[in-house]
């Protein structure tokens, strides 16, 4: 890539966004980015594109990956976000691998819950894997999706994050060019 | 698109930020977000809100459409239109069910939204406990500990000195069973259609900085007490036009000894009601 961020800023963010915006509205819903040439090794296509989309020199991002060094480079030079060590500290998280428990990150305040991170994590299927059913706003009954790659115990995780409401994280999980969105309303139920 | 504007009038990174708030605001249905309200060009009570949220939001292939009290025709509903004309080079339309972006002033639209469109609410007051408690560090708090005696206590006292709750517009409402919304100015009568809705709804509030929003399918409750249940409004009369006896009816006076008419509030209903 020869060009930082999108080639097209305008647009293609404007795309992306009301692509992350339909996820968010509808949990569980998966949406497909188009746009397959952004990929690298190391991020797939959903995730690159929320973080052009989203990130700048106002969030700060957490990094946890077997890559880090990379990813921050790319992060860096394509957003500017400055990048942290601190989970509490982070706007946005990226994660590519290894477990992680979703209460060490920034929940948000009482008087401020808007402040909670924002977990991009990247797995590894969303055709197969463990099914699980998700209940919430958004959601007109419930919605099926099928993960694999994704943390431990992410059923007892989401619901005692979700149990927290109006703390609590927000989830993107992101595969290849797919995106499912979990806010923190969500809850697993089956 | 004229040169010197971005697409959507707004810098991309203004509406990056815009874009994180509606996220966070979609992630908590109800909860009033911060955001950092740009000047527009045109004065604060005219939309500012509304229509940074739009601006964020919208793409080319997008068809806007834009209301004042219901009418495609009043002035604050065909400036806002022309803007986004000159400003995105989109397509504007009339017809409820062909709008994708709707944004609204005090109206929702009569026929009901699918889950392809987005109503955005331009919203002059977001904090429904305002005229309760003026700090807003105070009211801050009555949020975040769920504290809603007060609101409760103004209802029961319109209860007890009037027989009803007087309110009529801006009724509040729970979201989710969490937050207390104010709906913006919007006839209480356009309540029940917030519950469950189909379409997001995202309300702008430019004056106050304050970004909020309801996810589709969402509950969305009138508070009201079991003994004095919520109440929409009813007219004996129908719409001298369409003779509509559903919608949202206006009173205009037509002629100096103050005879009166009944019309429907939404033109687009109201002209389709006449063709059919």
């Amino acid at each position: 890539m020869e060009h930082v961020g999108f080639k097209n800023k305008t647009f293609e963010s404007q795309g992306a966004f009301r692509l992350i915006l339909q996820a968010t509205s509808n949990p569980g819903k998966k949406v497909k980015f188009m746009n397959d040439n952004y990929s690298q090794k190391d991020l797939h296509t959903s995730s690159v594109n929320i973080i052009f989309t989203l990130l700048d020199l106002d969030t700060n991002v957490f990094i946890q990956s077997a890559q880090e060094n990379t990813i921050s480079n790319f992060i860096k030079l394509h957003t500017g976000s400055p990048i942290t060590k601190n989970k509490v500290e982070s706007d946005f998280a990226v994660v590519t691998d290894g477990d992680l428990d979703f209460d060490s990150f920034n929940e948000g305040l009482d008087q401020y819950p808007d402040k909670a991170t924002t977990l991009i994590i990247q797995i590894q299927s969303m055709s197969q894997g463990e099914d699980f059913v998700l209940s919430g706003p958004g959601i007109k009954n419930s919605n099926r999706i099928t993960l694999r790659g994704i943390p431990h115990n992410f059923k007892e995780k989401v619901n005692a994050n979700s149990s927290k409401f109006p703390l609590g994280v927000d989830i993107f999980l992101t595969c290849k060019n797919e995106l499912i969105s979990l806010p923190r309303t969500i809850k697993i139920i089956n | 698109m004229i040169d010197g504007f971005n697409f959507a009038y707004l810098d991309e990174a203004t509406k990056r930020m815009i874009r994180r708030t509606i996220l966070k605001a979609i992630c908590i249905p109800g909860y009033q977000c911060p955001f950092g309200g740009r000047e527009m060009p045109l004065a604060y009570g005219w939309g500012t809100g509304g229509i940074q949220v739009t601006a964020s939001i919208i793409g080319m292939n997008d068809t806007l459409k834009v209301i004042d009290q219901g009418a495609d025709d009043t002035t604050n509903a065909i400036s806002i239109k022309n803007f986004f004309k000159k400003v995105c080079k989109i397509k504007t339309t009339e017809v409820t069910e062909n709008a994708t972006i709707i944004q609204t002033r005090h109206r929702i639209p009569e026929k009901k939204l699918s889950e392809h469109q987005i109503l955005v609410y331009q919203v002059p007051q977001p904090e429904p406990l305002r005229r309760l408690e003026p700090k807003e560090q105070e009211t801050r708090k009555l949020h975040a500990y769920e504290e809603y005696a007060l609101m409760h206590v103004k209802l029961y006292e319109e209860i007890s000195h009037y027989g009803s709750v007087i309110k009529t517009y801006a009724y509040p409402v729970r979201t989710n069973r969490r937050y207390i919304t104010d709906p913006s100015p919007t006839p209480k009568f356009d309540n029940p259609k917030m519950d469950f809705m189909e379409a997001l709804q995202l309300f702008g509030a430019g004056r106050e900085r304050r970004i909020y929003a309801i996810p589709p399918y969402t509950s969305v409750k009138s508070l009201d007490f079991e003994d004095h249940p919520f109440e929409i409004q009813t007219w004996d009369e129908r719409c001298d036009i369409c003779g509509s006896n559903n919608s949202y009816l206006d009173e205009i006076i037509v002629n100096d000894k103050g005879e009166k008419k009944f019309i429907c509030s939404d033109t687009n209903y109201c002209e389709k009601n006449i063709k059919t």
